[in-house]
């Protein structure tokens, strides 16, 4: 294992990337602290720490070797579900779903960690994949056994938006690792035929949701009130926005969840549709970045990883965006780097080091492979 | 092989980016409609959102005595209220105010049933008039839930109730009628009142005042953040009356002590009710938040009937008070002239039928001016043999009798002066003579109301078209009554005072102390059964030993001063026994107030 100078790697270190992060973080601060009444507490000041504390971790793994990684897959893998397995058991009740471990100061969630580790894993099994293997269906079995067992667990949580996010990010990595068209199709028609059996395992929340968000002028003071104030609070905005704190529907609070999930909406609202494209083209830059370190990864373990953070990246972005437009059910998914909530940051953070280890490693001596 | 499964890789991720690519434009084109071209219609929604309409109430004018003291006022009051349209659980919220406020002003099914009528948008009042601790625990538990606020209000205030409800009446919340009829939003708002008796009634549209209006931002449970624009509103007008409270209550702690009764005082130059009184009396005050079923009930069982306004409404035989006018017609009809005498042993045969006058010893001979101050019936029996009864009915009437007198109080009775054609066209009879001789002192079908009785005297005691009024005059100008011959009117006049002044008159127990403020008046027993030939016999009729409905109505009517009449007054005591025993006292009472008065 031969390490390069950390000169050169700090030369090759992708800033634009850290730049568009704290980007994000300034971002996030002064949204939360409008969206706490021009007050640094309760959101503000205790998500900047997070950033911080994210950024250490995230630099750390940005420098680190990205074989650790490859090596401790599993055992990562093992761990989250392990953990998944005691929150099942054991767990706090967190917002009328199991979903989270105490462990003194910190309440770790481990579906969240398991967005990382599942795509560590199955991009560990396509590296020692042989390249003759990947048309066969046999090939795809253990990746989906991989996906199943914790998409189940988060399930029975119940946490219907990040078995999605398990579900469609693996599916990515399956997609581009080269199945079959055909066996793409038969899983998709199988699925269809699946959703009617999943309907009646789903709580009657969730159940709402989803009617709520097949139409949501059925109940407008109920569960269709959050969309329905949502597309009011960003459409309100219209071209320029309503202005810095100045955004009606959220300061008086007929935007539900401003801080969390209906993020978007009050930037919508103050900032209008040049600040909603301006958010969108800095995702979009973000996504980019991690296709280039897609492709240009000599490495397969790289070539997956990155292309699963990615697309649990976009998928971020886009379950939440559409969320708040009325355009998905709301399924509880943040909108990354800017929500407030310290998990789904830290995993987003994790995966952007990562991700940054990746695009780095192009820099290393490849005696792996 | 391997080349070709990284050719397969870059392709996938190539199709896997578009994918991603198509949907973030999804996402753009949506948000492009929603800010961009549904932007307008969304901002109106968000406007909508924060922005509250709110009728600002105005205050009702203050009703005033002649002397400026206030007889009905508007006060500031707290009081809870609900606006069901920001609130989730309606029933989860009234459990909560519960918690604090267990007993509202209506019942919790009253409530309900408002909450469910009304507007969404419109409060629903809770509580009215909270004390302090009431608003203080409201504010600190209620704070967070949305849609219960404290508001305020005007609430209307009555000082004298005893002596005034009957007058000013009471306000209460619109009829639906009368919502649907003008049609104006703002008279289903909780704090909309008109008037519903009284000059509260009759002068609602001038006291009403107009509503003003506020803008208020409101946020998502309901509160208001700040007023964004305000329309004030317009108080209503002043009302001065033509009462004198101090008289008023002195003429309601003359008549405590018996059970019901009511008194009129007239200011002959002008028309002017210096005093209207009618007791029992309900309390306006405790119908101003809505009459409550069972104070209701009871004020409409109770025998004394204290929601009635006797001085306006009651009807009652003018007994002996009508002799004036029966002397009046005749002199007038040349039936008798000042010096027919007449002979009286205590009774009269007319047919078979026998008369008694009040006197069972009878009063020997008498002249008109005998007649009258003592009171003699057998004198106006002989009149009544002679005098028609449309002679006397057109005399009555000139003198305010048989039709509403057109004071600005609602609800006022016009009581009854019979006539052939009365007869003839209500009970499909014609006129017995027998009538006409019961007719001629007060009984019979005759049947006045306290205040036609004060007309009648100020008519008498000034010979002028007397029209009493309580805010607004309706003749600017008195003018002389038609067909009078001044010089009978005076003749009646002196042998009024003659009944008072003088050792053998009715009333020489209860005139006046002055010289040159002397009073004129007639005393009048009206019976209000028949006696029966057996009581008379024995010759009891003791009021005392008989239940009090049964009793006679003690009446008297007076003026004062006898040269230059400035007042006149009617009292009528149900049920009690002798006018001069009864009713002339509380005559003298308020002539002395008067006199001391200056007024």
């Amino acid at each position: 294992m031969l390490r390069l100078p950390t000169l050169k790697l700090l030369k090759l270190f992708p800033w634009s990337i850290l730049i568009l992060l704290i980007g994000f973080m300034g971002l996030s601060f002064s949204l939360l602290y409008s969206a706490g009444n021009l007050s640094f507490y309760p959101w503000a000041v205790p998500q900047l720490i997070r950033f911080c504390i994210g950024f250490i971790f995230m630099m750390i793994i940005a420098f680190t070797d990205i074989r650790f990684w490859l090596d401790k897959a599993y055992i990562f893998y093992i761990v989250c579900l392990i953990s998944l397995l005691v929150v099942e058991l054991f767990g706090f009740i967190g917002m009328g779903a199991q979903r989270w471990i105490k462990l003194g100061v910190f309440n770790i969630q481990p579906s969240e960690l398991m967005k990382i580790s599942l795509v560590l894993a199955i991009a560990r099994y396509f590296h020692y994949t042989e390249s003759s293997e990947f048309s066969y269906l046999k090939t795809y079995l253990i990746p989906f056994a991989l996906v199943l067992m914790p998409v189940i667990l988060v399930l029975k949580q119940p946490d219907l938006g990040t078995s999605i996010m398990l579900c469609m990010v693996s599916l990515s990595m399956i997609f581009v690792a080269g199945i079959a068209w055909r066996w793409l199709l038969a899983g998709f028609t199988g699925l269809l035929v699946f959703l009617p059996v999943a309907w009646a395992f789903l709580k009657t929340y969730q159940k709402n949701r989803v009617l709520t968000f097949l139409n949501p002028e059925k109940d407008p003071l109920g569960t269709g009130y959050h969309i329905i104030q949502s597309k009011i609070a960003l459409g309100s905005g219209g071209f320029w926005g309503k202005g810095f704190n100045h955004g009606t529907q959220s300061s008086l609070n007929f935007l539900p969840e401003k801080q969390t999930d209906f993020i978007f909406s009050m930037f919508g609202e103050e900032f209008g549709f040049i600040g909603t494209l301006l958010l969108l083209c800095a995702y979009g830059f973000l996504i980019l970045y991690g296709f280039r370190v897609t492709l240009y990864s000599r490495f397969t373990f790289c070539k997956f990883v990155a292309l699963g953070i990615t697309s649990s990246l976009f998928l971020y972005v886009f379950v939440n965006i559409s969320m708040v437009m009325g355009i998905l059910p709301v399924v509880g998914v943040p909108l990354p780097f800017i929500s407030y909530g310290g998990t789904a940051l830290t995993t987003l953070l994790i995966g952007m080091g990562i991700l940054i280890a990746t695009d780095l490693q192009r820099h290393r001596s490849s005696s792996y492979s | 092989m391997e080349h070709k499964k990284k050719k397969s890789f870059t392709r996938r991720t190539f199709i896997f980016g578009g994918v991603q690519a198509g949907l973030g434009t999804l996402i753009l084109g949506r948000l492009y409609y929603l800010q961009m071209i549904a932007g307008k219609e969304y901002l109106t929604l968000a406007e909508e959102n924060r922005i509250s309409f709110r009728f600002i109430m105005p205050r009702r004018g203050t009703i005033l005595d002649r002397f400026g003291e206030p007889l009905a006022t508007s006060k500031k009051i707290f009081r809870l209220v609900v606006v069901p349209e920001n609130i989730k659980n309606i029933q989860n919220s009234l459990d909560a105010i519960k918690k604090i406020i267990p007993k509202p002003d209506i019942s919790w099914e009253d409530i309900a049933k408002q909450i469910k009528k009304k507007p969404k948008f419109y409060p629903t009042i809770i509580k009215e008039n909270l004390d302090w601790k009431e608003v203080s625990r409201i504010e600190l538990s209620l704070t967070h839930s949305p849609g219960v606020f404290v508001e305020e209000s005007w609430k209307r205030y009555y000082p004298f109730p005893a002596s005034t409800s009957h007058i000013l009446g009471y306000t209460g919340m619109p009829s639906e009628k009368f919502i649907r009829k003008k049609n104006l939003p703002y008279f289903k708002h909780p704090d909309a009142r008109m008037g519903k008796s009284g000059i509260e009634k009759i002068y609602d549209e001038k006291i009403q005042g107009i509503p003003g209006s506020k803008n208020i931002e409101v946020n998502a449970r309901g509160r208001i953040v700040r007023e964004l624009k305000r329309n004030p509103p317009i108080s209503g007008n002043k009302i001065y009356t033509t009462l004198d409270v101090r008289l008023q209550e002195k003429i309601k702690d003359l008549l405590k002590p018996y059970k019901s009764g009511a008194v009129v005082v007239l200011d002959i130059q002008t028309g002017a009710v210096r005093a209207l009184v009618s007791t029992p009396s309900f309390d306006s005050n405790s119908f101003t938040l809505g009459i409550d079923k069972a104070l209701w009930k009871t004020l409409t069982t109770n025998e004394y009937g204290p929601l009635f306004n006797k001085a306006i409404q009651g009807q009652y035989a003018p007994a002996s008070t009508f002799k004036m006018v029966t002397a009046l017609a005749a002199l007038l009809f040349g039936i008798i002239t000042p010096k027919t005498t007449v002979y009286c042993p205590g009774y009269i045969y007319i047919g078979k039928r026998k008369f008694h006058c009040w006197r069972k010893h009878g009063h020997g001979t008498v002249d008109l001016d005998k007649a009258i101050k003592k009171s003699c019936d057998v004198y106006f029996y002989e009149i009544g043999k002679k005098l028609d009864i449309d002679q006397l009915a057109e005399v009555a009437q000139s003198l305010g009798f048989g039709s509403k007198t057109g004071i600005d109080l609602p609800e006022e009775s016009g009581a009854l002066m019979p006539t052939r054609e009365w007869k003839k066209r209500v009970k499909n009879k014609s006129w017995y003579p027998g009538e006409s001789i019961i007719s001629a002192i007060g009984q019979g079908y005759i049947l006045a109301t306290p205040l036609q009785l004060a007309v009648m005297t100020a008519r008498l005691a000034s010979g002028k078209t007397v029209t009493p009024y309580i805010v607004k005059p309706t003749l600017t100008k008195l003018e002389d009554i038609k067909n009078l011959d001044p010089y009978y009117l005076k003749l009646i006049q002196e042998s009024m005072s003659n009944a008072v002044n003088t050792p053998e008159g009715t009333s020489w127990k209860h005139r006046l102390p002055w010289e040159n403020w002397k009073m004129a008046g007639k005393t009048g027993t009206a019976q209000v059964r028949r006696i029966t030939l057996e009581e008379r016999r024995m010759g009891i009729f003791k009021n005392n030993v008989l239940p009090w409905k049964y009793r006679d109505n003690a009446l008297f009517v007076g003026f004062a001063p006898v040269h230059n009449p400035r007042f006149a007054i009617s009292v009528v005591v149900e049920h009690t026994g002798f006018g001069g025993t009864y009713a002339a006292p509380i005559a003298k009472e308020i002539m002395k107030y008067l006199k001391e008065n200056g007024a």
